[in-house]
Parts: structure tokens; C-alpha cells; sequence
């Protein structure tokens, strides 16, 4: 019974099915099934399934986004009854366009696709100063902070802020990724960053740097 | 646990070609006029007796001592009106059935080439029945090819009496439609017991007609005997026909692409007359493939500009006859699977696409004009008849795919990326390559810079290991071998099995 449900969960995260999810999850809880095992063996469980058909070119971005939408919706339901240890921390992960710069779409979809993967994602928007970006970074304590820069005048703003921030000794404890057009592994390595080509390459990278799976 | 699948399948459909006219309707008449003249007062040649007793009796004036027929345009006409606009090609499995209709657009491979590019070991030597039954498997397999062709003549195969064992290689690795002639008109009868076993019932062939028999047309203006006898032969068993003629516009032709179309139309109306003379009604194509050559050296093309062109213009003759078209598009003159090739079969697939042509065979597989086979081209071709498709399917406009709704809904400055519009569209809107790279130079580089050609390899050896054919009844295959000896044991087998 319960084993069955929980397929029925999987399979509705993987298709995306928002209504078939709460319905599901909500089945699940009135007969008394643990939050945390709805969560980690139904719902997480789903939307690993959801990355392993992405990574194989059987699912596409737009589709992951549902699914991930999806799974916040069974989350929601979960979340008043889970206990301390039921929910495995991923991350929290800062989001900005750099100082000059109005381009956030790359962005934006770096974050959709973290959250999908589970990540708490805060993204503070676009033509952010270095200062104002470190400020952001000592008051929300992200373990990563995503750059993005779509002009090549404007990603050598990128090092600035790492820059300032090694000075205030805040390099050690939080990892910075960075991306867009111009940007390239070389690039990253030389301001100190990590490189992500696209989106589905930020998750692996985040994931790896915070050493998560 | 079984891997949780994920699929949306779109649906296949069929597109119409009506994008490109090089014609305009003034210029067809005029062509149109021109033939009938022909028809008229220089005459056509039928070097079978059985044929030219059915044009005599139709009216024509005929000399038995040359074969020459000359015959009223209103008897032309009217076998043009007799041929019929639609007809299925059956499939082996009738989910493989051809609707054939005005600008219906159809894909598929071309036949008989003489050498191969050894699939392992890259050499360029004479094809076996293994590099046939690769190149049959592959059609099978790949969603853009709808029909299917003798890719290449086996050279273990007698020049006497080859017909059973390409037919039998192709049948067992495809169920799709066969377009292909016979090598000798005494193979007709055969292949009709041999399609009705396949089928499991006498006559069941009539019904369920898989094959297209191609036969030829040799410029200027003769039906030979030979091929008219198979022709024949062909309708009477109930085989659709397509006839081609090739003419080189300057050599077996006046050197103009008018003098050409002329020619072509001439001789494509000379085998729907024969037909319709023959079985009013009768399923078949009108069928030319125009070359040209080029006159700085003599070399003949199959992917000049120009043929692309006369290709085209066959296509819409045939529509504005309203009988399916058989013309060439899509071959290759390259040698190789260079930057020539990409032009010549991206570019020629495109326009025979768009200008409707409902059996543009030469679209798979075929190197320097034909001649040679080389196997990791169908996986390209299946891109671009893909891409040539989506054309076809052309910008779709309604209510729904407006999307005020979402405009509203998300707003300005908003993403539409995970909106549900983005992804009820996202796989019938675009056409996704599975050969191209898309990434930017960074992931291209981390992926060790793969290579395109390299890619499409790797993808034949996929489908040649793993893609089965709907299988031929095994009772009714050692039916066949035990009626038709000459059929080699490996026939069938790809080189990988062996």
C-alpha cells in the first residue's frame, strides 16, 4: 500500500502533475505515513528521477521546472509535520546580476533549476555593486554565491567582488560560481570562482562543491 | 526498480510542400503545350510490342519497325485523368502505410550504388548483402524515412539473377514501403509469390500491395523493352509503378532547363500513358529526376542547384497534373561527409521538401552522385528531413499559442521558462538535432570537442545493434528459401550478425 503510493507520488513529480501530487500526498498523511518519509522516500525520491531522465536528454528544462514546482507543492503539505533529521539541507544558494548589468534571464534559470534540485535559492536581482552583493552575502550567510555577467565589460565586476570579500575573510566559508556568455573556465579560475556553462552544469557544480548528492 | 520512463511522443504526422514554385502557371502550360506536341508530331519510342498494341489501340499512329508512337494530346490528357491523385504504398506493417496525395512530403533513401565506405575499417570497396541489409535496417529504424530503396547492388549477387535476394534483404529489414525495379522482368511473378508467403495468404500481395516496382525511362523518349515488360508485368500482378527517366540537361537533352522540363514531362507522361492505357485507375507515379551536368568537365550532378530546381519544377508539374511525384532531391555528389555534403543534402532536402515531393527518394545515404554507400549518412539525413518537416509544419497561430493569458499571468520582466504554455509546446513547437551541438565553446570543450561525424557513427552502430525489424514469420521464411534456393544463407544479416 504504502510502497504503492509512494510510485504514484514519484510518478506524478516526474510528470509534472501538481493537483495528482498534493491529492497523493495528502492520502498519504491521513493514513498516517511519516512526513519525513513522504518527503525523502516519495518526493525527493521523484524528483532524483526527474535529474537522472534530464541528465539523459529525456526530459528538458521546461519540464523539470513543473516537475520542481510540483514537488514545492508536496512539500508544502509535508512541511508543518516533519521533525528535526527528516529534511537533508542541500544549501542556500545567492543569486545576482553583477554591477552594470541588466541581464538576468541565464540567471533566473540557474536558480529554477537549483531549486528543482532541492537548493534554497535568494536571487537580490540586477546591477548589484560589489559592496552592496558582499553586504547581501554577510546577512544572508548563502554557502554559495552565483554570479552572472552577460558583457564583457561588466565580468571583470565579478572579481572585484571576490576580491572583497577575501579581504573580509568571508572566501574561506562561502564558494562562489559564476557564468554567463563572456565568462569561461579559465576566466573563473583566474578571479577564483567556479565555472558553469548552463544551468544543468550549476546544479552538478553546486552540488559538488557543498559535496551533496 | 525499473527506470521510471518519461514519455511524450509526438504524434507523427504528415506535412504538405507547397512553399517553393519555381513555376509559374503560364510556364507550366507552356510546358505542358510543348509536350503535347511531342506527343503529337515528333512521337516517342516503345521498343515492347505488347506496349505499343495498347497505345495503337488508343488511336496513336504507330511504326513497328522503330517503335515510334506518335498520339493525340486529348489521349494524354485523358490517361492524366485517369491516373489517380491518391494511393496508399502499403507497408510490410501496414503502421508503415504511405498516404500518397497532392504535396504530401516523403523521404526516403535511393538505390544501387556500386561502392561503399566500409563501415569499420573506412576503405572504399564494392557493397556486400550485409552493407544492404545495414542500410535497409537503418531506414527501418529512423522515424524520417518513409520509404525504403535498394541502397546498394551486392557484388556477391549474379548480374542474371539478383531480384530474390534483394528483395528478400530488404523485406526482412524493413516493413516498411519498397521502392525499388527489378533487375529482369521474369522476376515479377516471383516476387508476388514471394510478398503473398511474406503475408501469409494467396494473393494476399493484391490487397496489401508493399512494393513499387521502379522501372525506367531511357532520354530522349524510350521505353525499353525490358523495363516495359516489367512495367507490365508489374500492373498486371498489382505493383505501383514509377518509372523515371534521367536526362542530362546538354548531353541527352537541349542544354536549357525549359528544353529539359519538356523532355521530363514528356517522358513521365509516356509511363502514365502506358500505365493508364494498360489498367485505367492504376496506382502510379509521375516520375523524373532531372541531372545536369557540369559543362566545364562533362562531370554529371545530382546536387546542382539547377537540379534542385528541375526537381522541384517536376514536383509541381505533378501537382498541377494532380498525379504523386517520384523526383530526386537530397543526393550528394561529395565524396565524403565534408562541409559539401552538408550543403548539398541540407540544401536539396529543404527544397524538395518544400516544393511537395511525395517519394523524394535519394535523400538517404548516397555519396558521389549514388555511386556510393556510406552507412552514417542515414542518421544525418533523418536530421535534415526532420528540420525539412518542421518547415512544412510551418508556424502554427491560434488562441491558445498566443498566449495572452501567460503575457498576463507573468507579466512584465517575468520568466516564461516553467510556465505551462513553455511546456505543452515544448516538443511540438521545435525540432530537436540529435547529432548537432548546441553548447557553447566552454561545454564543447569539456566534452573533448566531439566531433559531428564522429557522433553520427556512433549512432549507426546504436541502431544497427540494437534496432530489430518486425520480423518476417519464420515458417514463411523457410517457405521462400526452400522455393527460392538462390537466396544466399546470409542474406538479411548485417555484417555485425555474421
Amino acid at each position: 500500500m504504502k510502497e504503492k503510493l509512494f510510485e504514484e507520488i514519484m510518478d506524478a513529480v516526474v510528470n509534472g502533475e501538481t493537483k495528482e501530487v498534493v491529492s497523493l500526498v495528502n492520502k498519504a498523511m491521513s493514513n498516517n505515513i511519516a512526513a519525513g518519509e513522504i518527503l525523502n522516500n516519495a518526493l525527493i525520491a521523484g524528483m532524483n528521477e526527474v535529474g537522472e531522465l534530464f541528465k539523459d536528454g529525456e526530459m528538458f528544462v521546461p519540464e523539470v521546472l513543473v516537475s520542481a514546482k510540483a514537488l514545492q507543492a508536496g512539500i508544502e503539505i509535508v512541511k508543518p509535520s516533519l521533525l528535526a533529521g527528516d529534511v537533508k539541507v542541500m544549501g542556500r544558494i545567492l543569486t545576482v546580476t553583477v554591477e552594470g548589468d541588466l541581464h538576468d534571464i541565464g540567471i533566473k534559470l540557474v536558480g529554477m533549476m537549483l531549486e528543482g534540485a532541492g537548493f534554497e535559492v535568494f536571487n537580490i536581482g540586477v546591477d548589484k555593486p560589489a559592496k552592496e552583493i558582499v553586504e547581501k552575502v554577510k546577512e544572508m550567510e548563502p554557502n554559495i554565491l552565483g554570479m552572472s555577467a552577460m558583457l564583457t565589460t561588466t565580468m571583470a565586476n565579478m572579481k572585484e567582488v571576490i576580491d572583497i570579500m577575501s579581504e573580509e575573510g568571508l572566501s574561506e566559508k562561502i564558494k562562489v560560481m559564476i557564468g554567463g556568455a563572456p565568462t569561461s573556465p579559465s576566466f573563473a579560475q583566474k578571479i577564483g570562482a567556479v565555472y558553469a556553462a548552463d544551468a544543468s552544469e550549476a546544479v552538478t557544480a553546486a552540488k559538488k562543491l557543498l559535496g551533496v548528492q | 526498480m525499473a527506470r521510471r520512463r518519461f514519455v511524450k511522443e509526438i504524434e507523427k504526422r504528415v506535412y504538405e510542400g507547397k512553399l517553393y514554385r519555381p513555376l509559374t502557371e503560364e510556364q507550366m502550360q507552356m510546358i505542358h503545350n510543348a509536350s503535347m506536341k511531342i506527343f503529337e508530331e515528333i512521337g516517342v519510342c516503345i521498343k515492347y510490342a505488347p506496349a505499343r498494341e495498347l497505345w495503337k489501340k488508343a488511336g496513336a499512329t504507330v511504326d513497328d519497325s522503330t517503335g515510334v508512337c506518335k498520339i493525340g494530346r486529348e489521349v494524354v490528357e485523358d490517361c492524366i485523368k485517369k491516373a489517380p491523385s491518391e494511393f496508399v504504398q502499403y507497408g510490410r506493417d501496414l503502421k508503415n502505410n504511405i498516404h500518397q496525395g497532392p504535396y504530401k512530403f516523403y523521404g526516403g533513401p535511393s538505390c544501387e550504388a556500386v561502392g561503399v565506405w566500409d563501415f569499420e575499417t573506412g576503405e572504399h570497396r564494392a557493397p556486400t548483402i550485409y552493407d544492404l541489409a545495414a542500410g535497409i535496417r537503418l531506414c527501418d529504424a529512423l522515424d524520417n524515412c518513409d520509404l525504403i530503396q535498394s541502397c546498394c547492388f551486392p557484388s556477391e549477387l549474379s548480374k542474371e539473377a539478383p531480384d530474390l535476394n534483394r528483395y528478400f534483404i530488404m523485406t526482412k529489414n524493413s516493413s516498411k514501403h519498397i521502392c525499388t525495379g527489378p533487375y529482369r522482368s521474369e522476376s515479377v511473378p516471383k516476387l508476388y509469390d514471394m510478398a503473398n508467403i511474406i503475408l501469409g495468404k494467396k494473393d494476399a500481395f493484391r490487397e496489401q500491395p508493399f512494393i513499387t516496382l521502379v522501372c525506367g525511362v531511357i532520354s530522349p523518349f524510350i521505353m525499353d523493352a525490358g523495363w516495359t515488360e516489367t512495367l507490365m508485368l508489374g500492373i498486371e500482378y498489382g505493383f505501383p509503378i514509377a518509372s523515371p527517366t534521367a536526362s542530362t540537361v546538354g548531353s541527352t537533352c537541349p542544354g536549357t532547363l525549359a528544353a529539359q522540363l519538356v523532355l521530363s514531362n514528356v517522358e513521365a507522361l509516356m509511363t502514365v500513358v502506358t500505365v493508364q492505357l494498360k489498367k485505367a485507375g492504376h496506382p502510379c507515379f509521375y516520375s523524373a529526376v532531372p541531372m545536369t551536368v557540369d559543362h566545364r568537365d562533362g562531370a554529371f550532378c545530382f546536387a546542382s542547384v539547377e537540379g534542385w530546381m528541375q526537381n522541384c519544377a517536376i514536383n509541381q508539374i505533378s501537382q498541377w497534373y494532380d498525379i504523386p511525384n517520384y523526383s530526386i532531391c537530397g543526393m550528394c555528389d561529395s565524396k565524403v561527409m565534408d562541409t559539401q555534403l552538408g550543403i548539398e543534402q541540407g540544401m536539396g532536402i529543404v527544397l524538395g521538401a518544400m516544393s511537395g515531393s511525395n517519394n523524394m527518394h535519394g535523400s538517404f545515404g548516397l555519396l558521389e552522385g549514388g555511386l556510393t554507400l556510406c552507412l552514417e549518412n542515414y542518421v544525418v539525413a533523418n536530421e535534415v528531413i526532420g528540420m525539412a518537416k518542421r518547415v512544412l509544419q510551418g508556424i502554427e497561430i491560434d488562441e491558445d499559442r498566443l498566449a495572452m493569458d501567460a503575457f498576463r499571468e507573468v507579466g512584465i520582466g517575468g520568466v516564461f521558462l516553467d510556465h505551462p504554455i513553455t511546456t505543452k509546446y515544448a516538443r511540438s513547437e521545435f525540432f530537436y538535432p540529435k547529432l548537432a551541438d548546441r553548447k557553447t565553446f566552454a561545454s564543447w570543450d569539456l566534452a573533448g570537442r566531439p566531433d559531428y561525424n564522429e557522433k553520427a557513427r556512433k549512432m549507426t552502430m546504436d541502431i544497427l545493434m540494437n534496432h530489430q525489424p518486425v520480423p518476417i514469420d519464420p515458417e514463411a521464411e523457410k517457405e521462400i528459401r526452400m522455393i527460392f534456393p538462390e537466396i544466399i544463407d546470409d542474406a538479411g544479416k548485417t555484417w555485425l550478425e555474421k
